[in-house]
């Protein structure tokens, strides 16, 4: 099984939930609800009840992954189009969901073969209607676009300068790469129809919960650098199989090769239940994996689980079942303004302060006001001026925003 | 009727237990009054459109437990003949006829109008020129929250005779309309594809659902309209503001002029 794949949109399937948590996952959800307090207008702690891992024993069990493999699997999926002499299509684009790399991926393949990297303009150009940015698509050399979604604002010039930047891409016989955020995919399918003018999309095939035993097994083995037992602190499973000891590797040279351990070895539920609540996003599923793992005095762990872990070679990472761990919720009756200010920072794969008051109905302090709020929830954060949801909260305000019809993305 | 009629219909006074007869009127209104603080509480924190299932809910379970203590109550007064049932109502039908008939003609609008629907908590209805949304149902009437915050109550009695308007029938959205009046000198393709970006990119916009702009000519000009749903019909006003100071800002941008004269009149809203 290829670790990283990427296929046609249309055939992508999400992980399935087991029915009997999906159930639960609902009436839990529902009284939650029901019962949840607003947003507090004061700081509060995500985590104030757990002493989740040091952040060096996380990024040594569970490293941030490198996207080798992924572009690698991009390269094998475009192979035969690129080398077409003339090829049937022109336009080939790659959509994912946040936390799927998409855009790093686009650009890493883009630059290695040599594709002309169009820049987005900045987004108040779009909305004056400025089209000087529109010039870099003069020539007839190979063009990427990794992330489409810089490329328009939710505007009413915004929108045309997407229009216009479409009509340049299928007016041509230049090989064109594009990369979008699958949010922006939905909402400019229904404004400027972009379904329909270009290719159906390749999309990365969901991880499920093979993949991420996979793939969890192999980041924690590239950097351990001892064996490791990953075991639940109620009744001491296994949740991955046991790694063993080896050298530190490039854990992008060993995300798409065979582990040490036996390979068909049946995924736990809890890494089926992992590809559910992440959607088969594999950052998504990455930082939920982090926020589980656990070092913990044996207070906190079972006596059962405890005497299984007896016999571990190595160190035991603890993993704290579903109903210890607390992810990031979008709080019962969030105002409007708010959920519209998390669609607005989905379609765009985040955007700085001052522009989303170009492109909301609420002033700019209100906007900061929501801002701060939603931050200290753990459902957005800043980063380099930019607004932008958390992984951890991503499924929350994802499910929150469906609830509420909002038009969400097809991951 | 005679003493020794009414011995026939009911109980004697010493054999009625009024204490039971008390406590189970309570516990109806107890239950009703719990029914109908809890149902909306509830419906405000469920995700959008669960709401519009839940609040017509009030009305039914509230008629179906007066019905259920009336049938419980009722043997325990009288002897459960059919004769007595039929000279009593008979004789209840007959004074409520002259005495409380409007009243009676609004409990059975009332009932008339669960069972055909022609509106239910959640919708926005026009009923003799006020408009607003159902906040709550009644026995006899129901009360409704215009744009203004003002509260008007409406008798059921009114589907008798009265049109009432429903625009969104049960479902979230409901369709809003900005006007723009334009001086006629412009170009109209330009301003349709500028006012229906501008519906398409707000952030009040369900894009589920189409977006449309239409355009008449009028003496004093031309008449645009963009029609289009927002996600939550209680954001029918906030819409339709936000569609217009935008599609006045784009059409400013167009250098169009506005229509001046004669003075622009908004059709009525049916």
């Amino acid at each position: 099984m290829m670790l990283w794949s990427f296929v046609p949109h249309s055939q992508f399937t999400r992980p399935p939930e087991p029915a009997r948590e999906a159930a639960l996952g609902r009436v839990r959800g529902l009284l939650q609800r029901i019962g949840r307090k607003a947003l507090a207008a004061r700081p509060v702690s995500v985590q104030a009840e757990l002493r989740s891992a040091s952040l060096k024993l996380l990024d040594r069990v569970a490293p941030a992954p490198r996207w080798g493999a992924a572009e690698r699997s991009l390269e094998f999926a475009l192979s035969s189009w690129s080398g077409e002499q003339a090829p049937q299509q022109n336009l080939q684009i790659i959509v994912g969901p946040p936390g799927a790399g998409t855009t790093t991926v686009v650009q890493r393949w883009a630059e290695r073969n040599q594709y002309r990297l169009v820049q987005p303009p900045p987004y108040r150009q779009l909305i004056e209607g400025s089209t000087d940015w529109l010039h870099q698509l003069d020539g007839d050399d190979p063009l990427a676009l990794p992330n489409l979604e810089c490329f328009f604002a939710r505007h009413y010039r915004g929108v045309d300068a997407m229009r216009r930047l479409v009509d340049r891409v299928c007016n041509g016989s230049r090989r064109i790469v594009v990369g979008c955020n699958s949010w922006a995919w939905s909402f400019l399918s229904r404004t400027v129809r972009i379904n329909a003018l270009l290719p159906e999309p390749f999309v990365l095939v969901a991880f499920d919960a093979a993949r991420l035993q996979q793939w969890l097994y192999v980041l924690a083995q590239s950097t351990a650098g001892c064996s490791l037992s990953f075991r639940l602190t109620d009744d001491g499973s296994h949740v991955l199989p046991a790694v063993e000891n080896c050298a530190n590797a490039d854990s992008g040279d060993l995300e798409d090769q065979p582990a040490g351990a036996d390979r068909t070895e049946k995924p736990s539920s809890f890494l089926e239940q992992l590809a559910a609540r992440s959607r088969g996003n594999p950052l998504v599923a990455w930082a939920q994996w982090r926020q589980c793992l656990h070092t913990s005095k044996d207070d906190d762990v079972d006596e059962d689980a405890q005497e299984a872990a007896s016999g571990d070679n190595g160190r035991t990472i603890w993993v704290r079942p579903w109903s210890d761990v607390a992810m990031p919720e979008v709080p019962a009756n969030t105002a409007p303004e708010a959920l519209m200010l998390l669609h607005t920072l989905l379609l765009h794969d985040g955007l700085p302060a001052d522009l989303l008051d170009l492109l909301l109905p609420a002033s700019l302090g209100g906007i900061m006001e929501q801002l701060y709020r939603l931050r200290s929830a753990g459902l957005v954060k800043l980063e380099s001026g930019v607004w932008r949801v958390t992984l951890l909260g991503y499924p929350s305000v994802r499910a929150t925003l469906a609830g509420e019809d909002y038009l969400v993305d097809g991951f | 009727m005679n003493s020794v009629d009414l011995g026939r219909v009911f109980y004697r006074i010493e054999d009625i237990h009024f204490l039971r007869i008390a406590l189970i009127v309570a516990a109806a209104l107890v239950i009703i009054v719990a029914v109908q603080r809890l149902f909306p509480w509830v419906a405000h924190r469920l995700p959008g459109r669960a709401r519009l299932y839940i609040l017509p809910l009030v009305p039914i379970l509230r008629i179906l437990i007066i019905i259920v203590t009336v049938l419980t109550v009722t043997p325990m007064v009288i002897k459960p003949t059919a004769q007595n049932f039929v000279a009593l109502f008979g004789a209840l039908g007959l004074a409520l006829g002259f005495a409380f008939k409007d009243y009676v003609s609004g409990l059975i609008a009332g009932v008339v109008a669960l069972y055909e629907q022609p509106y239910r908590p959640g919708d926005w209805v026009t009923v003799d020129g006020a408009y607003g949304e159902i906040e709550s149902m009644g026995l006899r009437s129901f009360r409704m929250i215009t744009p203004d915050d003002t509260v008007v109550t409406v008798p059921h009695s009114k589907i008798w005779t009265a049109v009432i308007a429903n625009a969104n029938d049960g479902k979230r959205e409901h369709l809003c309309v900005a006007d723009f009046y334009l001086h006629p000198a412009h170009d109209a393709t330009a301003v349709r594809r500028m006012l229906s970006d501008v519906a398409l990119t707000s952030a009040y916009l369900q894009i589920k659902l189409p977006v449309q702009v239409t355009a008449a000519e009028r003496p004093w000009g031309t008449h645009y309209r963009i029609k289009a749903y927002p996600i939550d019909g209680r954001d029918e006003f906030s819409f339709v503001t936000d569609l217009t100071v935008r599609g006045k800002a784009a059409l400013t941008g167009l250098a169009v002029r506005w229509a001046t004269a004669p003075a622009a009149v908004p059709e009525e809203r049916p």
